[in-house]
């Protein structure tokens, strides 16, 4: 399923990134890689953005973005 | 000599360690992206570098190319590699790679209390031998222990590294309690808003510190100039020393503690990590006038200094968007407006902090409006680390405040004295070069023209021309020159001093700012936007001042006319339909 499919406090395995590869180092760079395991812990005020907690990391992303990322929802 | 590069992910804390070791005040912050140069010092046998945060050699953003060609080009030097203790595991890939070109570094751990008090484990000396580099906590590190590190850096060999269990156990990352509030839309925005609020009318509101401590100043000042004055003997020197320089300079001293506070509150949102919630929360209502969250830095920093904030905006990603947020933050009033606003207003309302309310809000919506009319199509990826909450540390906030405060008081003592000593001459000396009155004076002269564009707003003194124009130089011209001129005041009607404020306001900033928006954003597009933003804020003050004179009922009985014949003349199609109807009735 894709990131945007989760809810918030929901927790998933990242499995997939698809994006160019500069921008994959970046996301990388920021924990958000296959393999890592992210939380929603919060969205913004129109649900445009997604705040995900990452090995340590609290990173905001866009929803454009976010549909790009494939994860497995996990409990 | 040694030149010593500090480097290391955005928001670990390179320009707090710099300041550490050489003692200098630059600008840091709890948020990402807050150094966007280089800056050097040099100290004993010492070069040390900071340079902006960067990610990875593989740049992304603007700020990060300039540190990536940095390092690539001073690959000899000596690293400081500062880390984050809660980021690690990040930090030590980006080290990695730094490493694997060849470059010898020491890993500085920061922030390790708050780590520890969250739960985290860190051990230096698995750490050494993981990585093969010296490890040290960022309190070990002093200047003069810089010769000795320099030693163990050159001597060290550094391996490509991977954090154990055994080195490290990250702390406790979920939000606590307070941050899960702040991310909850419904307590942050208000939140936010009153804030914002608070600020200034802590800054303007009557009976608050900001307003009691400029009565207090400018009373102390006062009293200074009447002693000067009584010491003095030669009239002509008592006339322009104290009643010109004395009073000027005075008056635009005196407004320190109002500014102060507006820095303060600023320096704390920053310090705290609150700004990059802010952004958070923002951005979906700044993407929808194609802006994004980061613009929340730029923006809010304006009302600080607008020169200051362009450089910050760097740290946008996206060059279009950068442009952008330029321009339309140039609509933002920097501190050295608060003046002269003040002066405009006083007289004028009974409470000032109500009409600089009003002048804010006006000025802020044209801001937001600009973005929204030069908004593109672009869709943009936007990323944002968020920092943990902390708690600013207020030693830390005072610094940096009085050295804000220092730089105003050395502009106000150089610059400003300067343009009215200049000012003094050219309107005190008729064109033969002999002493005059203003009105006959070289500057009032060459100010003929220039008096006509405020004519329109109900102005018909070159003097006010001229201290509107002196405001490119430095907006806190307008306030000295116009305190010079008028001692006691402006006279001038209620509607042109409103009219006056609202373009004094809405008015370009000063050329330090434009030569920052022509270095960042490009020079045509910079001047363009200078020219649109002289215009704008010419028209907004000529129709400000046509509503205030009976314009507004005239303009309101115009609309009440056109609403009546509009009614009037559905009707009579109506009544003309249906007698059609019935004729056809009548003879179908």
């Amino acid at each position: 399923m894709k990131l945007t499919q989760l809810k918030n406090g929901e927790k998933c395995v990242i499995r997939e990134v698809n994006a160019e590869s500069r921008l994959k180092t970046r996301l990388k760079m920021l924990n958000v890689y296959e393999g890592e395991k992210a939380e929603i812990i919060a969205c913004s005020p129109l649900k445009k953005n997604l705040l995900l907690l990452v090995g340590g990391l609290r990173v905001g992303i866009r929803k454009e973005l976010a549909e790009r990322i494939t994860v497995e929802k996990i409990d | 000599m040694t030149e010593i590069i500090i480097t290391g992910n955005p928001n670990a804390g390179k320009t707090t360690l710099f300041n550490a070791l050489t003692g200098r005040h630059d600008k840091t912050g709890n948020w990402h992206g807050v150094t966007v140069g280089i800056s050097s010092n040099r100290k004993d046998d010492f070069l040390i570098t900071d340079v902006p945060g960067i990610y990875s050699l593989k740049t992304f953003s603007m700020e990060e190319k300039i540190s990536a060609d940095y390092i690539l080009s001073h690959k000899d030097g000596i690293f400081l590699f500062t880390a984050e203790c809660s980021t690690l595991p990040r930090s030590i890939m980006f080290f990695n790679e730094l490493t694997s070109k060849g470059i010898k570094s020491a890993l500085i751990l920061t922030k390790y209390s708050s780590f520890k008090k969250h739960g985290g484990k860190i051990s230096k000396s698995e750490l050494r031998r993981i990585c093969g580099v010296p490890v040290y906590f960022f309190e070990e590190i002093n200047f003069f222990s810089l010769n000795k590190l320099c030693r163990e850096i050159t001597n060290s060999s550094p391996v490509y590294g991977e954090l154990t269990n055994k080195a490290f156990t990250n702390e406790n990352c979920k939000p606590n309690k307070f941050e899960k509030l702040l991310l909850k839309p419904f307590f942050s925005l208000p939140l936010f808003a009153a804030l914002l609020l608070f600020m200034f009318f802590a800054a303007f509101g009557e009976g608050m510190p900001g307003t009691v401590l400029k009565d207090v100043t400018e009373k102390a000042i006062n009293a200074l100039c009447e002693i000067i004055s009584k010491k003095m003997s030669s009239a002509l020197a008592k006339g322009f020393i104290c009643d010109c320089l004395l009073k000027s300079v005075g008056t635009v001293l005196s407004f320190i503690p109002q500014i102060a506070i507006l820095y303060l509150f600023l320096l704390l949102a920053e310090d705290s990590g609150l700004m990059s919630y802010c952004a958070f929360c923002f951005d979906d209502f700044f993407s929808l006038i194609g802006l994004n969250g980061r613009a929340v830095f730029s923006l809010l920093m304006g009302f600080g200094c607008t020169a200051a904030a362009t450089y910050v905006s760097r740290g946008l990603e996206n060059k279009k968007i950068q442009r952008r947020t330029i321009l339309a933050m140039q609509y933002i009033p920097c501190s050295a407006r608060i003046p002269v606003a003040v002066m405009l207003l006083s007289p004028i309302f009974k409470n000032v902090f109500f009409g600089v309310l009003l002048l804010y809000t006006m000025n802020l919506s044209i801001c937001l409006t600009a973005a929204y009319l030069m908004k593109g199509e672009d869709k943009e990826i936007f990323i944002l680390e968020i920092p943990r909450i902390s708690v600013p540390k207020f030693n830390v906030a005072l610094k940096s405040l009085l050295f804000q405060l220092k730089q105003f008081i050395i502009k106000v003592s150089t610059v400003m004295t300067g343009f009215l000593v200049g000012t003094w001459l050219l309107s005190s000396a008729s064109p033969t070069f002999s002493l005059c009155s203003y009105e006959e004076s070289i500057l009032a002269r060459m100010c003929g023209i220039l008096k006509y564009l405020f004519y329109p707003m109900g102005i018909t003194d070159w003097k006010t021309a001229f201290a509107a124009l002196s405001g490119l130089a430095a907006k806190e011209n307008i306030a000295g020159i116009l305190s010079m001129f008028y001692p006691d005041g402006l006279n001038a009607s209620f509607d042109s001093l409103v009219a006056f404020s609202v373009f004094v306001m809405l008015c370009p900033p000063c050329v330090s700012a434009l030569a920052a928006a022509i270095k960042e954003s490009g020079r045509k597009s910079a001047l363009l936007n200078f020219f649109i933003q002289t215009a704008v804020s010419f028209i907004a003050a000529y129709s400000v001042y046509f509503l205030l004179e009976g314009g507004a009922v005239l303009f309101f009985i115009s609309i009440v006319i056109f609403i009546i014949i509009m009614a009037a003349k559905k009707a009579y199609e109506r009544i003309n339909r249906k007698r059609k109807l019935n004729i056809k009735k009548i003879h179908g």
